[in-house]
């Protein structure tokens, strides 16, 4: 008895504590719009006659000749007289299909511009004559191919209206639109007609109304004492997106939540690696960019960015659907048997712009969602090496020591950040000349050594009459209106009393952009960088930490409308502004908090306000995986664990995890200690040099994987799925991944005091440690586990056979500072003694590789019975570029040949090698591979060459 | 047979010259880069390679030891740093890894971590120029070494002072301790004359009463400081909060409460600190109390009810009430009790009483005396004994010695031995404490060099949501006291730089100079 009481007592102050930080935020029932839509799946339930309304009134009609776009009537059979919608559907050049559906002739417009700031162009169309329409009484058919010509089918059947993609080869349902009769459109309507609107028409003729019969929140409602005006009324949308021969879906970042993402019904996830103890979810995953205080490490709350894409996987297929809508939303996941999936969306506002993405190999998926939000901008090099950051650096003096505690201990960093506490009052542009008296003299310093310096704008200007940003916004008319639309909306941030710029306002973009020039900025110099951070917006005093949703933006648009892409186009303007800053072509560097679809093409981001905890630890390798494959490659999480003073174990195992990401920077909150590398006591002091070493010595690997990723939409960091897509036994592994199409393989060490790891050894191919050389074999049929020693030095680092390795391995102070020196290639053979790898190089800062100022190598080993030929060819012709004509390969190892070979030569000239014994690739042996090591080939990267054995 | 011995001796020297002019090497190690049967041996390894692999911008050797000139082996540990001569100027060493990579480093000023012509050789400028700094400095250190002797004299005649007081306090304590026996004496035989009739007055129930007074104030009083002590913790909280509140948190709550209490120290009324007038009244004297009822008229009762009347003006609001009901059982104790004094004893207990007030004087002055004794003792033994105050007691000369900077919008004083306050510029007293002198540089071997190079100041005011106020006050050799730097790296934790002539030396290379000075 006394025990149970205990027990109630734990659980209650354990709910409570876990509460504190939910209660700023809304659950579904709070959102009013999403408790009445996600209430139609229980009325269903409970329901015994359940039909959608929704049915086709007047039947496909073509728009225009040439292209194929496509328009119905649609109508709400409940609904009252005179209330109708369209629906357009346009088939897309690669064959995905775009969805539409508007209310035509309502009361207002609904929102339709969340396509213009975030698709790459306006999509092209198929012609008209590719698609292959058949029509019948009730149903639409159309049938085309896919840009990897694979037929498709798209059916539209007309009452109750349901739309189906088939792939027409395999007779597959791919996905099912309201198969579930869940779609509902809520028209605008008359305040003082809601009584009548809803009490007769709107009430279903059985037992189970079909709109909620509870009103509350359709025209005003609040949020912890916060109002929401709400003038225009209920007009949100829900629509059932169903899988039925797909098991996993994943994507729809940002959440803390395991890759594979978990239902939301309350019923048990299956179980992931990354969750010690996993509980089901309750809520809908939420997609509303928020400031999320000390966030939990497994939950489908809401997060700093939105990426409203989600992948549906099964062994035979993969593809995925995009809903574009910059409102708040709510998705529900469920398994109505395990190999299907149904989800259902619910968004406040705006038009419904559906994407479907038709596959059907992963690779598809990928390029095909890369033509709608394009892909990650070519980065600057040096923003692939090491940041330090720290809420703050409080002083030049505290800067510069910072690089030379760096350079004291020979570990590398490239660049040194300041937060908030560098401006003068927060007034973001303006220094703090007290602590900063010459920036200038400050950021030539650390460049002195091939460093950058990045600080902090964030969208929130203080409203101080001496801050001139602030001045000028205000004269131009471009700050965000009270609900009045007349009036600057004031709130509180770190400035204080602050108002902030409206992005969605023309007149803001060339202002943005001219605040950034050196004659204006005069204390920024080109070696400047910036991070946009609280781009949400983060308001203090505002509703869940934001923006009122009354709020007015350009055109009168509401907060409600573009919630989620306000923080893009801060990414995006920030981004140009840097861009057109120099005359000199030179590219941007930006990191942004808040993202949204697209936001790959502005810059970097990540994963927020992180705690110093292993739960968060763990929690930073889905997180990633999860915007790699929403096309958001540059990311990455504050190593060290933003909140806490952590041991220096757990900070070993972050650096040994951050080195991974593609946006590796280590952060601080201002509470915690200093704990830059410089400051640990050894051991760790060593270990974490050996991982900022190991992360300069692989740039060549992260840069190329940028470079893949801009040519074909393929994540950098890929989870088992997209590696392995028919191998199931990996689909729900979140906890170890793929750099790019490298061949690396990284299982990150994140529980305390491990001393061991299990590692997924999926596909045919041998698998090299990359420190040891030890093969680990793969499985075909089923992935096979192998545990692996892994103390705090251990980093479980692997090379799949068949892959080839370029790297720098000469240790340096900073990635600018490499560009001349030689490369290693590390060659991994598969079982056949083959083995294949790719390097890019340019200068690493310009926009001169679009002219051809590039490397862009083929790597080619080739066994046969004489011997074997390496070979280095061209992929795309390039002119090569300045210090890349200086670039050679003083090193080249093969691992896991049959045998040493007599003599190696490259035109005809005899090169240098030692031999190691060990195992053969071929011998399908779990031991030491053999090593050939060839010194000195100095051939030039930039040539052709053939190393012939 | 001569020219074979000649080639002989040639490529001896040659070879001796090549390993002079091996790039990168210190020349305390150059022994380990000789050729051995024309091979290199790797340093830490049973490696050989041939003498040609050396600093051929290869890294052969395991170890990384074979290319001391270049950057190959840069991602060994524990290879050799690349050497650099910097003729004209000190030698230096860089990591390998800042070979080679195109920027000129500051240690080597004769450019050869470079190719050649890449780096110019700056190395003779740098000499001149540390020539001078050096001149300068060893100037100053000479002017400081002569305030530090200063030092040194005021602490020797310090010494002397205290002794003499040592003296003049024996001395003192000897006649203290006279008079302290007379009146004892005094008392006693007193005593011993009134001792039947005090004892029937310390059984009477006024006594008993007082007695029970006496134990209901020392309650009050407890009660008072516990209040007491609440209320200040609890306004030390909110002055800390309202100082170092931290806008991270998003926190409305906080900012209004910053507002309330700003609003209540305006406002707040001063009190007199009512604990004295409590002590006064527990520190009476009950028997002389009880004694002295004795000669009481009816106006006696009249002086005790106005001084229990006039309590009240001291105490705290909330208290009144409670000492109120307490003072009206008091009274009326005395009133039902009524007590007539004894016309016979009334003279007696008067002797006594004063006797006693005498005999408590002198033991008091005894005391006292003796506490002043110890204390200069220990404050000799201090000086003499060389740990506080340094071996020649120089230190003693900056005991409470002030000294402050501006910085950014503060003003910080450090007062050596005492205290580091940060104020708002402009403001002359208040602030916030960042510390109380602890000790000296307790990782340092007491009385070594480093261990009056650091200063720790620790239990300063507590950070909101944090660890107390610290301070490490670094102290170099300086011409004068000053404070030269505050930074505050991580929140609460300081680091000061400060100058003083007590930490110079002779051998001081380290002087601190003012910029404008150079």
């Amino acid at each position: 008895m006394r025990v149970t009481f205990l027990g109630i007592l734990i659980a209650l102050f354990l709910g409570i504590a876990e509460c504190v930080k939910q209660n700023d935020f809304k659950k579904c029932q709070q959102s009013s719009f999403c408790r009445r839509l996600r209430s139609l799946s229980d009325r269903k339930t409970n329901s015994s006659v359940w039909e959608s309304p929704y049915a086709i009134t007047r039947g496909l009609e073509q728009l225009g000749d040439e292209a194929a776009s496509y328009t119905w009537k649609l109508n709400n059979r409940l609904a009252p007289e005179g209330i109708a919608f369209d629906l357009a559907v346009d088939v897309l050049k690669d064959g995905l299909i775009r969805l539409r559906v508007d209310e035509s002739g309502g009361l207002y417009q609904r929102y339709n511009q969340t396509a213009s700031y975030i698709l790459v162009d306006q999509p092209e169309l198929m012609q008209a004559s590719s698609v292959k329409i058949t029509s019948y009484d009730d149903v639409d058919n159309l049938a085309f191919q896919t840009s990897t010509n694979q037929p498709m089918e798209l059916k539209v059947y007309h009452n109750p209206l349901n739309v189906q993609l088939k792939n027409a080869q395999s007779g597959e349902i791919l996905v099912d639109i309201n198969g579930e009769s869940l779609l509902h459109m809520e028209h605008f309507r008359h305040k003082d007609a809601e009584d009548t609107d809803n009490n007769s028409a709107f009430t279903w003729h059985s037992e189970q109304p079909f709109e909620d019969p509870n009103t509350d929140g359709l025209w005003e409602e609040s949020f912890n004492n916060k109002p929401d005006s709400k003038p225009k009324g209920p007009e949100a949308f829900t629509i059932d997106i169903n899988f039925p021969s797909h098991s996993h879906v994943y994507g729809i970042p940002e959440h803390a939540s395991p890759l594979a993402l978990p239902p939301t019904d309350g019923s048990s996830p299956r179980r992931v690696p990354y969750v010690d103890d996993p509980k089901p979810y309750t809520e809908p995953y939420r997609l509303y960019n928020l400031d999320v205080f000390e966030y939990e490490a497994n939950s489908p709350m809401a997060l700093y960015g939105s990426v409203p894409l989600m992948h549906a996987h099964s062994p035979r297929s993969s593809l995925a659907v995009f809903l574009l809508s910059a409102a708040e939303m709510w998705i529900d996941v469920k398994h109505p048997t395990k190999e299907s999936t149904s989800t259902q969306w619910i968004s406040e506002s705006g038009i419904i712009d559906l994407f479907l993405i038709p596959g059907p190999t992963i690779e598809d998926v990928f390029s095909q969602y890369a033509s709608l939000t394009g892909v990650s901008q070519m980065p600057q090099e040096f923003s692939l090496g090491h940041h330090q950051c720290r809420w703050n650096y409080f002083t030049s003096k505290d800067m510069l020591g910072v690089v030379s505690g760096y350079d004291s201990i020979d570990a590398p960093v490239d660049v040194i950040w300041l937060d908030i506490e560098y401006s003068d009052g927060h007034k973001y542009f303006m220094w703090d000349k007290k602590k900063f008296p010459d920036p200038v003299d400050m950021i030539n310093k650390i460049a002195s050594k091939g460093r950058k310096t990045v600080n902090i704008v964030d969208p929130h200007l203080s409203r101080d009459d001496e801050f001139y940003v602030f001045n000028e916004a205000s004269d131009k008319e471009v700050l965000v209106k009270k609900p009045d639309g007349q009036s600057e909306y004031e709130g509180w941030c770190w400035a204080g009393s602050s108002s902030w710029v409206d992005m969605f306002n023309p007149a803001s973009w060339d202002w943005w952009i001219s605040l950034f020039k050196f004659d204006k900025w005069k204390d920024s110099t080109p070696d400047l960088f910036t991070w946009v951070d609280m781009n949400e917006p983060a308001v203090f005093n505002g509703p869940e930490i934001t923006m009122p949703k009354d709020t007015v933006f350009y055109g009168g648009v509401e907060h409600r409308d573009l919630h989620n892409i306000n923080g893009i186009l801060f990414a995006n303007l920030t981004s140009q502004a840097l861009e057109q800053r120099q005359e000199k072509n030179s590219r941007s560097f930006v990191l942004s908090r808040s993202f949204f679809a697209g936001s790959q093409r502005f810059g970097a981001v990540w994963t927020g306000d992180n705690l110093g905890t292993w739960d968060h630890l763990r929690s930073a390798t889905p997180m990633n995986l999860a915007n790699n494959i929403g096309g958001i490659v540059f990311t990455g999480a504050d190593v060290g664990g933003f909140f806490g003073n952590p041991q220096p174990e757990y900070l070993v195992r972050w650096y040994q995890t951050g080195a991974f990401h593609p946006f590796f920077r280590a952060h601080a909150h201002i509470d915690t200690k200093r704990r830059e590398p410089y400051v640990l006591d050894e051991p760790y002091q060593s270990i974490v040099r050996e991982v900022l070493r190991l992360r300069y010595s692989l740039l060549p690997v992260w840069y190329t994987s940028f470079r893949e990723n801009t040519q074909t939409g393929l994540p950098i960091l890929r989870p088992q799925f997209v590696v392995h897509p028919s191998d199931a036994g990996g689909f729900d592994i979140d906890d170890q991944f793929y750099i790019s199409d490298s061949g690396l393989l990284v299982k990150p060490v994140v529980h305390e005091g491990a001393q061991s790891v299990d590692v997924y050894f999926a596909g045919e191919e041998p698998y090299y440690d990359y420190f040891t050389h030890e093969i680990s074999l793969g499985s075909k049929h089923k992935g096979r586990r192998k545990s692996f020693f892994a103390d705090l030095e251990s980093l479980p680092l692997f090379i799949r056979g068949g892959s080839i390795i370029p790297s720098r391995q000469r240790a340096r102070r900073s990635a600018s500072v490499m560009s001349k020196d030689p490369l290693t290639l590390t060659i991994a053979l598969d079982k056949n003694g083959n083995a294949n790898g790719r390097l890019y190089l340019d200068d690493g800062h310009t926009f001169d590789y679009q002219d051809g100022a590039f490397i862009d190598r083929q790597f080619t080993f080739k066994s046969d019975r004489r011997g074997w030929t390496l070979t280095s060819s061209e992929i795309v012709p390039g002119d090569s570029y300045e210090d890349g004509n200086e670039v050679f390969i003083e090193r080249i190892e093969v691992l896991g040949l049959k045998a040493p070979p007599k003599e190696i030569k490259v035109d005809g000239r005899p090169l240098e090698f030692s031999w190691e014994d060990g195992t053969a690739a071929s011998s399908n042996k779990e031991d030491t591979a053999s090593l050939l090591n060839i010194k000195k080939p100095l051939t030039k990267i930039a040539h052709d060459f053939k190393i012939i054995a | 047979m001569t020219l074979p011995r000649l080639v002989g001796i040639l490529i001896a020297l040659s070879l001796v010259g090549s390993v002079e002019c091996i790039k990168g090497v210190d020349p305390s190690i150059e022994h380990l880069y000789k050729p051995i049967d024309g091979r290199f041996k790797c340093i830490n390894s049973d490696v050989s390679i041939p003498y040609s692999a050396l600093n051929d911008d290869y890294c052969d050797c395991p170890d990384g030891t074979d290319e001391p000139g270049t950057s190959a082996c840069s991602s060994y540990h524990h290879t050799p740093q690349f050497y650099c001569h910097n003729e004209g100027f000190f030698p230096d060493k860089i990591h390998l890894s800042k070979v080679n990579d195109g920027i000129c480093e500051e240690e080597c000023c004769d450019g050869t971590d470079e190719p050649a012509g890449i780096c110019p050789d700056t190395c003779k400028q740098r000499g001149k120029q540390y020539k001078v700094e050096l001149e300068h400095s060893e100037r100053i250190r000479d002017k400081a070494l002569i305030t530090k002797s200063k030092y040194i004299d005021s602490a020797k005649k310090e010494l002397n002072r205290l002794s003499s007081v040592q003296q003049d306090k024996t001395r003192a304590i000897i006649k203290a301790g006279e008079r302290e026996l007379a009146a004892k004496a005094e008392v006693d035989r007193l005593e011993a004359l009134s001792k039947d009739a005090l004892s029937a007055k310390l059984a009477s129930p006024l006594y008993k009463h007082l007695l029970d007074a006496r134990s209901a104030l020392d309650d009050l009083k407890k009660e008072n400081e516990a209040v007491e002590a609440d209320l200040s913790h609890l306004l030390d909280i909110l002055e800390s909060l309202k100082n170092s509140y931290n806008p991270n948190y998003q926190d409305m709550g906080v900012l209004a409460a910053v507002k309330d209490y700003n609003a209540y120290i305006d406002t707040r009324k001063k009190r007199s600190a009512s604990n004295e007038l409590l002590s006064k009244l527990q520190n009476e004297d009950l028997v002389n109390l009880i004694v002295s009822l004795d000669q009481s008229s009816g106006d006696k009762k009249d002086d005790i009810d106005s001084m229990l009347f006039n309590i009240e003006a001291y105490l705290p609001p909330t208290m009144v009430d409670n000492y109120r009901a307490f003072k009206e059982t008091f009274v009326g104790w005395l009133v039902k009790f009524s007590i007539i004094p004894e016309p016979s004893t009334q003279g007696n207990a008067s002797y006594i009483q004063n006797a006693r007030k005498e005999h408590k004087k002198a033991n008091d002055a005894l005391q006292k005396a003796r506490n002043g004794l110890a204390k200069t003792d220990a404050e000799v033994a201090e000086l003499k004994s060389g740990i506080r105050w340094g071996p020649q007691g120089e230190w003693n000369a900056l005991n409470k010695e002030c000294v402050s900077q501006n910085i950014a919008e503060y003003t910080y004083e450090l007062c050596f031995f005492d205290k580091v306050t940060q104020r708002q510029q402009g403001r002359k007293s208040g602030g916030t404490s960042l510390g109380k002198f602890h000790s000296w540089n307790e990782d340092a071997g007491p009385g070594s060099e480093d261990f009056y190079n650091l200063q720790v100041y620790t239990k300063g005011q507590r950070c909101w949501n944090g660890p107390e106020r610290s301070a490490d006050v670094e102290i170099v050799c300086g011409e004068y006291n000053a404070l030269i730097e505050v930074e505050e790296l991580e929140k609460c934790a300081y680091k000061l730089l400060a100058s003083s002539p007590a930490a110079c030396h002779e051998n001081t290379r380290r002087v601190h100079i003012r910029h404008d000075e150079l």
